[in-house]
């Protein structure tokens, strides 16, 4: 495969070649088991990317339901449920989590609104959330979170914005929720308004559809992604389901948002 | 080969139909638990290998097609088994049964069917794994580009020209490639 680079194999598989270089390429892979398996190996991935990185609403279903299950037939875990911390139920976690806090700061940008946002003040918002690990009042130390910096300008959003920021930090999830969906109501590409209801909405126990939410996010590819994975991942480890908050926690690269608290709660995980 | 009448578990966990799924949980996971419990594992590494199990099952029908010539029961103790005993040999701990006791009497099918399964799966996490490592500008592009959107207007949207995109699109799925290569990943 010495003459061949991975580019070339790509525009062989994604039928760039001329006809000419096809042809001499197919040659040589006769006579290339290595080039060959480049072929295959390529195949493969880009089959499995088109496949699965627009995100499986199917998958996401499923996981709810097999969730819901899992308290019924697993006896460590049946005392998990949204507000039990359930996490620590199977004895992994260890025991630093226990009774201590772990403060984590987390820089949020709100970046859409493209559509309104009409030279401006740069958008900023710092979300601080301080999250104590366990054991039992997971959500209740969760809901300390705290926007601010809100700085929207455009027709109308921006304001409702601004209340539901307010709403938000004193913890009324149930009055910002109404601001947040009528803002995304209003602009669907509002990828900031969607991962802050799913937020709010898991702050009110209402996790299916804050996983809808936040899964949308995600799938969106938005600068929030990563952040509603950090969510995704903590919805489950409230539930005790161990196995998806990992999964959701995978998503989440090195260096991106929210990883230092995605290692965080791996660890916590383990 | 026939498909086997436990398809219908697979089309109930495609179709998410909650009567089957309890029904798999019902029926299959005391012996799952049973055995993970005998092996190191907790109620909680039970609870989670069984559903992960669902879950890479469930994708392999998806994505795959996947149709079981087999019984259930055997195939789903058996990836629940290959995954479990991976999650132990990365904690570094030892089985303490041994694999062979209560399915030596299945054919080769299933065991077959099940090592698919956890291997075409481990390969779709690698993939994923090594295309977080890309930076975010190849993410977004491949994000974009492998999703069925016209190409054009993709173009249009991250405000680059056609040519541009295409030759991106290329050295980050050539990245990409290299990545994957650098793990020597076996491939099936």
């Amino acid at each position: 495969m010495a003459t061949y680079t991975n580019e070339d194999i790509i525009r062989y598989v994604d039928g760039e070649l001329s006809s000419e270089e096809k042809q001499k390429m197919e040659e040589d892979m006769r006579g290339d088991a290595s080039l060959m398996a480049g072929v295959e190996l390529y195949r493969q991935l880009k089959g499995t990317l088109e496949q699965r990185l627009p995100g499986s609403p199917g998958e996401e279903a499923l996981r709810q339901t097999l969730g819901g299950m899992r308290g019924r037939f697993f006896g460590g875990a049946a005392g998990g449920g949204v507000s039990g911390g359930g996490v620590d139920a199977g004895g992994l976690s260890g025991e630093e989590g226990r009774g201590k806090a772990k403060v984590v700061k987390m820089k949020v940008r709100v970046d859409v609104f493209r559509k309104y946002v009409v030279g401006f003040a740069a958008a900023a918002a710092i979300l601080f959330a301080v999250v104590m690990l366990w054991p039992s009042d997971y959500l209740n130390t969760y809901g300390k979170t705290q926007m601010v910096g809100v700085t929207e300008r455009g027709e109308g959003n921006d304001s409702m914005m601004e209340r539901a920021a307010a709403y938000f930090n004193e913890g009324k999830f149930d009055k910002a929720l109404p601001l947040l969906d009528e803002v995304y109501r209003k602009d669907s590409a509002s990828m900031t308004a969607l991962f802050y209801k799913g937020v709010a909405l898991l702050h009110m126990s209402d996790v299916e559809r804050a996983r809808q939410d936040l899964a949308r996010v995600y799938a969106s590819g938005s600068l929030f992604q990563y952040e509603a994975a950090f969510y995704m991942a903590l919805s489950y480890a409230q539930k005790g389901d161990k196995g998806a908050a990992r999964s959701w926690l995978e998503k989440i690269p090195a260096g991106a948002p929210g990883a230092d608290k995605a290692a965080g709660l791996r660890k916590k995980l383990e | 080969m026939a498909t086997h009448p436990d398809q219908r578990y697979l089309e109930g966990l495609l179709n998410n139909d909650n009567q089957i799924v309890e029904e798999v949980y019902r029926l299959f996971s005391p012996g799952v638990r049973s055995w993970i419990l005998q092996n190191s594992g907790t109620e909680d590494d039970a609870a989670d290998v069984f559903q992960e199990s669902l879950i890479d099952i469930y994708n392999q029908a998806k994505y795959k097609g996947l149709q079981l010539t087999c019984p259930f029961q055997p195939f789903l103790l058996l990836v629940c088994r290959r995954k479990w005993l991976n999650e132990i040999k990365k904690r570094g701990l030892r089985p303490v049964t041994k694999s062979s006791d209560d399915l030596s009497n299945h054919g080769e099918d299933v065991f077959a069917a099940a090592e698919r399964v956890g291997m075409e799966e481990e390969k779709a996490r690698f993939f994923f794994q090594q295309f977080e490592r890309l930076g975010e500008k190849c993410k977004e592009i491949l994000r974009m580009s492998l999703t069925g959107e016209r190409q054009e207007k993709i173009a249009e949207a991250l405000g680059v020209t056609y040519g541009y995109l295409r030759k991106k699109k290329s050295e980050c799925m050539a990245t990409l490639m290299s990545y994957v290569q650098e793990h020597s990943f076996r491939m099936s």
